[in-house]
């Protein structure tokens, strides 16, 4: 490999991507467009659950109890229902996606045997909702109970400390607030990263073939190796381009906190790059056309850089075979990484699986791709 | 206009049934993407990975870590014997949830006063940290139940009648 060659590909490479813009508008607008609309579009927080209430009694500690849910912020009654069926209606049309329901006897139980039922009815069809309003749910009338508690041994000249055995007092780490932006953006950028990436040299040698100047490389003194890495080259500057806008983005714009160090986000991402360019240069060299290719490389990294690279989806709540099916899934390394530099600020040391995956991957592709590509016409 | 239409439509057919490549994609790609997306978009949590570090080692709270063992949400990976270790655990994410009991669990127990359970939750993934956060404080509800009713038994002879011991439940 020559440095002189590989310049004088790399400057082709750059006045071509120039003069025909379809590949600058995918890597300038793609990474905007799609961090705003995956950015804003995807938020896992719940807040102000539409719920209705069923009061069948209508008695004090009742309408007490529905006070706790009304001040709670996860919480928003909507509704008052007089009826079951009411409430099966305004759930079915979706006006609200829980149901409280308080029985005739509550008041009556709550005095009598100390201990009363509430009913919650939920909307599963968004089962995850349905679990978080679940949770939140327990939480308000376990509240609600602490106070009915308190107010009965008040009564009796007793204290809560003899009663309440166990507390839980939880820290969360990494992400105090549990956002699920924090969690959701960085991954996003690596989602976005394998996206545009591919989609850029896809169209580099499939491009060459149907200007027809396929014939004017082939007879150029140049090694096929020469060919990829000079043709790499200039995307991967692009890549740079967009790897730092969406990283900036996230960083200052969704103020996803960022706690790693530079250099190490730097030599990951570009290691990420060199991957992702390199898959989509080998859809290029096997398919001639460049819609087919970019419909290829659509295909091969949008649907499963979504959905089996733990950018959303936790891959170990996924069954064995297709956490199996993820490790091909090149994006994951990369969200892993992303996810762990932003939120825990990991060094390369924590990082060296992921790292070490994505190189041994790397340089898998680098070869097919360097393989696969012969100077011939046919 | 029908029967050109119906024209038209068995010719596509035609060719739809003659062409390999179409056939293929119209039937393998939708199948294999419905089995392994359909599995792996999924927001349940099951079998937290979870750290233990017990200082008290007594009946009380082997018997609290034995619930988390028994309940299917969570599955205990590791069992720590230093804060240190506990840190670096869930640093590695090598576990996402660590349950720390500091000495003196069962003594404060058994004295009627309040015991601490300290829960460290990795908060990368804030939605399985947050149901997973549910889960901990439903089986924690669940001994403190049961750990009073016991204590009351003994205590008293009887099950109270104060209104205290749990005074409204979610069903």
């Amino acid at each position: 490999m020559r440095l002189r060659r590989l310049k004088a590909l790399a400057l082709k490479e750059v006045l071509q991507i120039w003069r025909d813009p379809r590949s600058l508008v995918i890597a300038l607008l793609l990474p905007f467009t799609q961090m705003f609309l995956f950015g804003y579009g995807i938020n896992l927080d719940l807040k102000h659950i539409p719920i209705c209430t069923f009061d069948r009694e209508g008695s004090q500690q009742s309408q007490d109890l529905f006070k706790h849910f009304q001040a709670s912020l996860y919480f928003a009654i909507v509704e008052n229902v007089k009826t079951y069926q009411e409430m099966v209606t305004a759930l079915d049309r979706g006006a609200c996606s829980a149901g409280v329901v308080v029985q005739p006897d509550f008041s009556q139980r709550l005095n009598d045997t100390g201990t009363a039922s509430v009913q919650a009815i939920l909307d599963g069809t968004d089962d995850n909702t349905a679990n978080i309003a679940w949770g939140y749910a327990a939480a308000v009338v376990s509240s609600y109970s602490n106070d009915v508690q308190v107010a009965a041994l008040d009564r009796q000249g007793r204290t809560l400390q003899q009663i309440q055995p166990l507390s839980v007092q939880s820290r969360v780490w990494f992400n105090e607030d549990l956002v699920s932006r924090n969690f959701i953006v960085p991954g996003l950028v690596a989602v976005i990263l394998a996206l545009v990436g591919a989609q850029l040299t896809s169209l580099t040698i499939a491009r060459e073939w149907e200007r027809g100047t396929m014939e004017l490389l082939v007879s150029t003194p140049v090694t096929s190796t020469e060919v990829m890495f000079g043709k790499l080259l200039p995307y991967l500057a692009l890549g740079w381009l967009d790897a730092a806008f969406c990283l900036v983005m996230a960083a200052l714009w969704f103020e996803v906190p960022f706690r790693g160090t530079l250099f190490a986000l730097f030599l990951t991402t570009t290691l990420f790059l060199a991957l992702v360019l390199s898959i989509g240069y080998l859809i290029s060299v096997l398919i001639h056309s460049q819609v087919g290719a970019s419909q290829i490389a659509l295909v091969v990294t949008l649907l499963p850089a979504m959905l089996l690279s733990g950018y959303v989806f936790p891959i170990d709540q996924m069954p064995p075979v297709v956490q199996d099916l993820t490790y091909l899934m090149y994006a994951r390394y990369y969200v892993t990484i992303v996810k762990a530099l932003f939120l825990k600020g990991s060094g390369i040391p924590e990082l060296l699986t992921p790292i070490l995956f994505l190189v041994v991957y790397a340089i898998a592709v680098v070869a097919l791709a360097a393989r696969a590509f012969r100077k011939r016409l046919t | 206009m029908l029967a050109r239409l119906l024209a038209i439509m068995i010719k596509e057919f035609l060719e739809i049934s003659r062409d390999e490549a179409a056939r293929f994609i119209l039937v393998v790609p939708p199948i294999l993407q419905m089995l392994i997306f359909g599995y792996a978009a999924s927001f349940e949590v099951y079998h937290v990975s979870t750290a233990v570090l017990d200082f008290d080692h007594s009946q009380e709270s082997r018997e609290l870590i034995a619930r988390f063992t028994a309940s299917n949400r969570f599955d205990i990976v590791k069992v720590a014997s230093s804060q240190h270790e506990i840190n670096e655990t869930i640093d590695g994410s090598a576990a996402a949830v660590a349950l720390v009991i500091h000495a003196g669990f069962a003594e404060l127990l058994r004295k009627g006063q309040n015991a601490p359970l300290q829960v460290i939750v990795d908060g990368t993934n804030s939605n399985t940290a947050l149901i997973a956060l549910g889960y901990v404080n439903t089986i924690a509800e669940g001994f403190a139940q049961e750990y009073a009713t016991d204590l009351a038994q003994r205590v008293q002879g009887f099950a109270p009648n104060t209104g205290a011991t749990r005074a409204a439940a979610l069903v």
